[in-house]
């Protein structure tokens, strides 16, 4: 199956005004296939918005390519399947968000009906129809969204979607991806919410740097058990040296398990282990391995 | 002309332009200059001589202030060129669109003179009159493409500041050098290269032949011309601008 978007070595350097070259994003490579939601996360500065914009073309890469739909990001046929929205948008200050969904909508050959339907879906029908200048920032956020959702886009880049949304429209903009990965689109997921892209994504590229420091698949990878222990502090040692994957943290104890099929057999012989090793088990605890956490490691360095 | 304009970038631009307070206003005043300056003694160009000129001029350097900037500074030009269309198209979009408000406010102003005119009894030069809306609106069309041949490498409103520098300074060379240097004797020099210094005023010709003089179409061509060609020299810089930031 063709990649909706594929990366290949990517790297893009800026001139500073030293005259030396700032390195935005090095040798990125990375795929987002159909049906799949891919998130970006890294702290400011990463590079994450810069690889959003290579992707399109929106600035030229030093080296390596990147393609949509194995065709040129210049291509109008693989603009067409595409949806961008950036971190805060701007629009015509005169027009209204309908003028400008209206405008997208004929540039795309869609019927003017579909960004109607777009700004009631998106619970924006009221201020559709003033001017965009009169817009607080969620308000812009969410025309920006609507935008790149017209035409039902095969690949949907989004940068920051949610910065500057209230609570209802964060849960609105999961739903949405969700449904857009239900029908087989590709979504590349800009960040910093680190809990709604544990959500609904799939696989994490951690960025750092301008590199890509680990992609994490959420879904399938990254099981983890936690046990509580009573004598946690006095079992240190002793849990280093015989279990040296996990890692003691305080009172709990906490090991990666490789995947759902083996959690079953994996966690009883764990218990069972720990026991033997004379801890005392007060409470074992199963689930994803939490995001923060992976990033605290990867990104900020913290064990 | 789909490979040249955009068509739906030519509409919201009409939208977005067309409807500014400015350009009402402007337009307003051109409509009751045509109004109130039109006799059965004048000849149609009403509208867009004299005092109505430098209105008519001030549309024409509203109208394109900016016209390109303003929509690549903002941003949204980057979301648009995702679109399936070519930098060229979406240029040509912008440009038709302005060109298409400011055809419509100069056709405004010559329709009222023209009724005007009529209810004077002035029903014998109506080829002349008609004649004076394609010719005072090839220059002007030329200016505008020349702001947007300025504007697709200039910030902001600059391309206009830069137009308006470029007329009132040459106007200043023009008139001022020949008194100040008699001796050099500067005017042919200068008369040729102003000849040449822009679009030309070329309501002349309607004059010419309702008249039925000899008249001269070089200037109708030359304008004809500066048109298409600052058009072409706008779709160029706008490309190598935009080429130039996505590397910078």
């Amino acid at each position: 199956m063709t990649a909706a978007l594929q990366a290949q070595g990517l790297t893009r350097r800026y001139r500073t005004p030293g005259g030396g070259a700032l390195v935005a994003v090095d040798a990125l490579s990375f795929e987002v296939q159909p049906g799949e939601i891919v998130g970006i996360l890294g702290p400011n500065g990463a590079g994450k918005t810069t690889a959003l914009q290579l992707c399109l073309r929106l600035l030229h890469a030093d080296a390596g390519e990147a393609k949509l739909f194995g065709l040129d990001p210049e291509d109008l046929s693989a603009r067409r399947r595409v949806g961008y929205a950036p971190d805060a948008a701007l629009f015509p200050k005169s027009l209204s968000g309908l003028q400008v969904l209206e405008l997208h909508a004929q540039l795309l050959g869609v019927a003017r009906e579909k960004a109607h339907g777009l700004v009631e879906q998106l619970n924006f029908g009221e201020p559709a129809r003033r001017p965009t200048a009169t817009y607080s920032r969620g308000q812009l956020q969410r025309l920006g969204l609507a935008q790149a959702l017209l035409g039902d886009p095969d690949l949907l880049l989004l940068d920051e979607p949610t910065a500057g949304l209230d609570p209802a429209g964060v849960a609105q903009i999961r739903e949405l991806l969700v449904g857009l990965r239900a029908r087989g689109a590709a979504v590349l997921l800009n960040s910093h919410l680190l809990s709604e892209v544990e959500r609904v994504c799939d696989r994490v590229l951690f960025m750092k740097g301008g590199r890509c420091l680990r992609v994490h698949d959420v879904k399938s990878g990254g099981q983890r058990a936690e046990v509580r222990l009573a004598n946690g502090p006095q079992m240190a040692a002793l849990l280093r040296e015989k279990l040296p994957e996990g890692a003691l943290d305080g009172d709990r104890f906490r090991i990666p398990v490789a995947g759902p099929e083996v959690v079953s057999a994996v966690v009883p012989a764990l218990v069972r282990k720990l026991v033997e090793l004379g801890a005392e088990v007060l409470e074992v605890k199963l689930g994803g391995a939490e995001l923060e956490e992976l990033y605290l490691q990867l990104v900020e360095g913290r064990a | 002309m789909t490979g040249l304009i955009s068509w739906p970038v030519a509409r919201a631009t009409l939208r977005e332009r067309g409807l500014a307070p400015l350009t009402l206003g402007i337009t307003l005043v051109l409509v009751i200059l045509g109004l109130f300056r039109s006799t059965a003694d004048t000849w149609g160009a009403e509208a867009f001589s004299g005092f109505a000129s430098f209105w008519f001029f001030l549309l024409i350097l509203l109208l394109g202030a900016g016209l390109v900037a303003d929509e690549v500074e903002s941003g949204h030009a980057q979301l648009v060129l995702l679109r399936p269309l070519t930098r060229a198209q979406w240029l040509g979009g912008r440009l038709a669109g302005a060109a298409l408000v400011l055809c419509a406010a100069g056709t405004l102003g010559w329709l009222v003179s023209l009724v005007a005119a009529f209810t004077r009894g002035a029903f014998d030069e109506l080829p002349g009159r008609l004649l004076v809306l394609p010719l005072a609106l090839l220059p002007a069309l030329g200016w505008l493409a020349t702001l947007a041949a300025i504007g697709a490498g200039a910030r902001g409103w600059t391309n206009a500041g830069i137009l308006l520098a470029a007329r009132l300074g040459f106007g200043f060379l023009h008139f001022g050098l020949p008194v100040a240097f008699p001796k050099l004797g500067l005017s042919p020099l200068l008369d040729s290269i102003s000849r040449h210094y822009g679009p030309q005023d070329i309501l002349l010709v309607a004059r010419q032949f309702q008249y039925g003089e000899r008249f001269e179409p070089s200037g109708v061509l030359w304008d004809l011309f500066w048109f298409f060609a600052a058009w072409l020299v706008a779709v160029r810089v706008f490309n190598l601008r935009e080429l130039a930031r996505r590397r910078a």
